[in-house]
């Protein structure tokens, strides 16, 4: 108790300018860390590597032995409008699916199609690819004709 | 084996860093300063070895651990009779006491710091963007083919394969290890760095100005929400930051008690700035100035003797830097084409004007700060007042100069970025301004009066 009223005195005596200083500070300080707690950034979204882990997973292992891949979806053409909306499925392919290099071009033999939204036969025949296998859900495993 | 391999690492920095500090009184805040250093001097030397390890080709075998091994057993013995050859007094630390009122404040803010940061590891356990398609996304390839690690150096431009390992090392050397894919490492990684900071920013003011002052540091860092949100996403601007820090630090012990030897350390702290990111290669440059244009100025003359002692800590590092550099693809600030286009965006109005509104806009709203934070600051600076005595001297004045010269760096850096420039500062100028933040902090609390 007495070093509770010691410390209290302690603070006391500081001038008023200082105990204010410090009173604002600290206020602040606590604002900004409750604050910080509605703050929303994009680590605060839901968390998609667990959904695409689970997305890719059979792609994954038939690609095991594969050096590079090649990676198609909606963006393919430039001003498609859709690069913003698709990209980061790209990035998160190239995360799960490493060591492989998911490349965003159509040079390798195989090419890794991610339609999960909508019809993407179009886009097949127009690029001249077949499909090796339908992982379902919009994923492929595509080749050249 | 992961633990052998933690005591040898831990070991090796312990001995450089009682070589090469002086020996303080022990008070727990003179501890903390070194249980600090060791930690981030262990991590960087840990990431180091394993890029040696990595490129001379030694992989997961009994080989790679046996040369780890006597790597380790070499650094030890060194340092051990370094060590033994050096005897040193004490030096005395009058370390202020806290008050407990403000010491309970610092508590609450710390206990909502923790619950915040282990909210967002439990909801993003990947780390946000940077964290998993740059820095995991490398750790993941050396891990899961560390006989074909070259292939970070393939992964998209976004990765940016140029950049240092030394998170990516860190985090894949324990995996593989472990030999396990813990997704808690790199969760770990990114809050040990955070806590360091914290830890080092604390000690380091409590050392100079006392504990109280040490306690306002430590609050107004673990109350600023961006440092908060990126430790806990995992970024690496908080382990940069650490570095940054540490070496202003060791800067201020070198000016205090004048030893060469704290150079050595402060050559491998900067060092190991360049081996986080590429904006740690500006800091090296920035350190270097900063050191020769104070010399000019205040006509020191043993500056040639400091650039060689810091030299011998830093050129090991540099070393390895310059090593990655020859094996990974150029960066786009330098590439060819870059260089070409530098003398059109110097000449550039446009350009300069474009990161002028940039720079005042992320200053004014830096942090993610309650609205009002900086008038709350510089209130501060009136309700304690300017300590003359300190601003005078040559460790804060050299350490101003170094802050300052890092942030004309990435104003140029951006006049010459290559890259789209609004989008560009929109994505990096919070975080560049974040590195700094704790080295602000500290010159901010060190030259005020003490409480």
């Amino acid at each position: 108790m007495d070093f509770i009223v010691k410390n209290f005195i302690e603070l006391k005596k500081y001038p008023g300018r200082v105990k204010l200083g410090i009173f604002l500070f600290f206020l602040f300080c606590l604002t900004s860390t409750v604050q910080a707690f509605s703050y929303h950034d994009l680590s605060w979204r839901p968390e998609k590597v667990g959904q695409y882990e689970a997305r890719l997973k059979n792609a994954k292992a038939d690609l095991a032995g594969q050096e590079k891949i090649s990676y198609l979806t909606y963006d393919y053409k430039p001003g498609s409008g859709y690069e913003n909306s698709v990209i980061e499925n790209y990035y998160l392919s190239q995360y799960i699916l490493a060591p492989l290099i998911v490349e965003k071009n159509l040079r390798n033999k195989y090419i890794l199609g991610d339609f999960p939204w909508f019809n993407y036969e179009e886009i097949l025949t127009e690029l001249s690819l077949k499909i090796v296998k339908n992982y379902g859900e919009g994923l492929l495993l595509l080749t050249y004709r | 084996m992961l633990l052998l391999s933690l005591t040898f690492i831990i070991a090796s920095s312990y001995l450089l860093v009682k070589f090469c500090l002086p020996e303080f009184v022990i008070v727990p805040e003179s501890v903390l300063v070194k249980v600090c250093l060791i930690s981030g001097l262990s991590l960087g030397l840990g990431s180091l070895s394993l890029f040696i390890f990595l490129s001379a080709q030694y992989y997961l075998n009994w080989n790679y651990k046996i040369t780890e091994i006597l790597f380790w057993l070499v650094f030890l013995a060194i340092f051990i009779f370094l060590h033994y050859r050096t005897n040193r007094e004490r030096q005395e630390l009058a370390v202020k006491n806290a008050n407990i009122f403000i010491a309970i404040i610092l508590a609450v803010i710390f206990g909502l710091y923790l619950w915040q940061s282990i909210g967002q590891l439990t909801q993003s356990p990947h780390g946000a963007w940077d964290a998993k398609y740059v820095w995991n996304l490398k750790s993941r390839i050396i891990f899961r083919d560390p006989e074909h690690w070259t292939k970070i150096f393939q992964v998209n431009s976004w990765a940016h394969p140029d950049y240092p390992l030394l998170l990516p090392l860190s985090t894949a050397r324990v995996w593989l290890i472990s030999r396990s894919e813990n997704q808690a490492v790199p969760q770990a990684m990114g809050i040990t760095f955070s806590l360091l900071t914290v830890g080092l920013l604390y000690a380091a003011l409590a050392i100079t100005k006392g504990r109280n002052t040490g306690i306002l540091g430590a609050a107004l860092l673990l109350s600023t929400p961006l440092f908060v949100n990126l430790g806990a996403s995992q970024y690496l601007d908080i382990p940069l930051g650490f570095y940054y820090l540490a070496s202003l630090l060791l800067m201020f012990i070198y000016f205090k008690f004048s030893d060469y030897k704290i150079l050595i350390l402060l050559g491998a702290f900067t060092g190991l700035s360049g081996w986080a990111k590429n904006d740690g290669l500006l800091f090296i440059v920035c350190l270097l100035v900063s050191f020769i244009l104070f010399s000019f100025f205040k006509k020191r003359e043993k500056v040639l003797k400091e650039l060689f002692f810091l030299f011998a800590g830093l050129a090991p590092v540099l070393l390895i830097i310059f090593a990655f550099k020859m094996m990974a693809p150029i960066d786009g600030l330098v590439g060819r084409d870059a260089l070409a286009d530098w003398g059109k965006y110097i000449f550039t109005a446009e350009r300069y004007s474009l990161i002028f509104a940039h720079f005042k806009y992320y200053f004014v709203n830096f942090g993610n700060w309650t609205k009002g934070f900086w008038f709350m600051l510089i209130f501060l600076i009136f309700a304690l007042g300017v300590s003359r005595e300190r601003v005078i001297k040559s460790d804060f004045q050299i350490s101003a100069l170094l802050v300052s010269l890092i942030l004309v760096g990435y104003f140029f850096v951006y006049l010459i970025s290559p890259y789209e420039l609004y989008f560009h500062l929109n994505t990096s100028l919070n975080r560049l301004l974040l590195q700094i933040w704790p080295s602000f902090i500290f010159l901010y609390f060190y030259s005020l009066n003490e409480i």
